[in-house]
């Protein structure tokens, strides 16, 4: 076999077609090229594993979504002009008092752990805040939407709602809040309820609701709330607490003006697929409705 | 800054143009199919946390970079099992069953051959051989010149044949 810079490489060029295999026989011989030959023929057969590239595509893009942290600064616009003092003031103030926000959007659900190992799960459209700074005094979180909590040993644990106020020691729950509308579950431990002054003890297990100034308690049977596994359930629920919850889930508009949203249901539906989702509501119901683009009618029969 | 890898689209377009030639490179280089998978994920989220740190045109290297560290940091190599095409049954196939079992082992002992090529070697002949990369675009991935990649492929063939012996 003779060697030179033109032949440098020799293999990886005939490969490459660059060299032909007439050119490669006459450097190699025709023994050897046959060998080759069969080699570089029967590599076409090996193949790499499949990819599922969408799969994995989506369970990035579920990582990703996690909420981030964001301080809500209360900067009013004349301290960008103020002396250094007031906006050193100012930076203490916010020190103390900004409020650390964490939310879902349309469909989503989050889940995310406390500094002190409290670990919290966002379902759709919610939002929680609470103060990062004075959290190690007291442990106070003002929900909006619905929220499930495992709370971590120690300081009263409270949950301020625009209807009442959850307190707990440690526990796992799960607060709803809506429109005059407050549910309760209390999966380990016990919770205090306190709605316009009045308390409420659950226990484990205990679910306790308060719709249209109506007070209303069940028991429960699972360990955690099924909207966490994909299905949103409801008790004694007024419609128009689960329709929030469709529009919540789905980024849909449901127009019911002609139906009373007021009635109350046992219903669940699967929070991954509207079609089904809807037809779980209003079907029983035997109620009609259409969807246009993201906008959902509901009619009597 | 028009296109800005924080942009979803942008980041989407990174994620379908590299995921998989990075998990075939990650898998040819270290055997781990599942842990390369697993890394071509964080891979990305990182690549997603630091996108306004990332200018489009190093997007690329900084995946490659950040996989092959996370790799060699973590993980175990194994060797790379490729799966090859039985060869094809049919009627008028007149091969006697000697053939065949000759064939089997054969093809058993060229996929141990690819399996144990030189680290280096291994990845830069599979990207080309089953890939279908070009030398330039594979000097590209790895950052090499494509006369490195020549040598490369020059050696792993050489080695093959080698071990192979007379067929």
């Amino acid at each position: 076999m003779k060697y030179n810079s033109m032949n440098d490489n020799f293999l990886a060029k005939w490969l490459n077609a660059e060299i032909s295999d007439e050119a490669l026989k006459s450097l190699i011989g025709e023994t050897e090229f046959d060998i080759y030959n069969k080699i570089k023929f029967d590599l076409e057969k090996f193949e790499s594993p499949k990819f599922d590239s969408e799969a994995m595509l989506k369970r990035i893009k579920s990582k990703i979504s996690k909420p981030k942290a964001k301080v809500i600064s209360f900067i009013p616009n004349w301290a960008y002009s103020a002396a250094a003092t007031v906006a050193l003031l100012l930076a203490a103030y916010l020190f103390v008092f900004s409020d650390t926000t964490l939310s879902t959007n349309y469909g989503e659900q989050s889940a995310f752990n406390l500094e002190d190992g409290t670990y919290i799960k966002l379902n759709a459209k919610s939002t929680l805040s609470y103060n990062k700074r004075s959290w190690s005094e007291s442990r106070n979180i003002n929900l909006i939407g619905e929220a499930y909590f495992e709370v971590a040993h120690g300081n009263t644990f409270l949950v301020k709602t625009s209807m009442g106020v959850v307190k707990v020691l440690g526990t796992h729950f799960n607060v709803k809040t809506g429109k005059n509308y407050l549910k309760v579950a209390c999966f380990e431990g016990k919770i205090e309820v306190t709605i316009n002054g009045k308390r409420t003890i659950l226990t484990q297990g205990q679910t306790y609701q308060f719709a249209k100034n109506t007070e209303s308690n069940w028991a429960i049977e699972l360990a955690k709330p099924s909207w966490i596994n994909g299905l949103n359930t409801y008790k004694n629920t007024p419609l128009f607490i689960i329709i929030n919850d469709l529009e919540n889930q789905f980024k849909i508009d449901v127009d019911a003006t002609n139906i009373d949203k007021n009635i109350l249901l046992n219903a669940s539906f699967d929070n991954h697929n509207i079609d089904l989702a809807l037809k779980s509501i209003f079907v029983p119901l035997n109620f009609n409705f259409i969807i246009k683009n993201k906008k959902v009618i509901v009619s009597k029969k | 800054m028009l296109d800005n890898v924080c942009k979803p689209a942008v980041y989407e377009s990174l994620y379908n143009k590299h995921a998989k030639d990075l998990r075939n490179y990650l898998y040819y280089k270290f055997g781990n199919l599942e842990s390369a998978e697993d890394i071509v994920q964080e891979s990305f989220i990182k690549l997603w946390q630091k996108c306004a740190d990332v200018v489009l045109e190093k997007a690329k290297s900084f995946l490659f970079t950040v996989a092959t560290n996370m790799f060699l940091n973590e993980k175990n190599h194994e060797k790379v099992v490729l799966r090859y095409q039985q060869i094809p049954q049919n009627d008028t196939n007149v091969e006697t069953p000697e053939f065949v079992m000759l064939e089997k082992e054969y093809m058993d002992k060229l996929q141990t051959t690819l399996s144990d090529l030189p680290d280096g070697q291994r990845e830069v002949f599979l990207l080309n051989r089953i890939e279908k990369k070009t030398y330039k675009e594979i000097a590209d991935l790895l950052g090499l010149s494509v006369k490195a990649i020549e040598k490369r492929m020059h050696l792993a063939l050489k080695y093959i044949r080698e071990k192979i012996g007379n067929i």
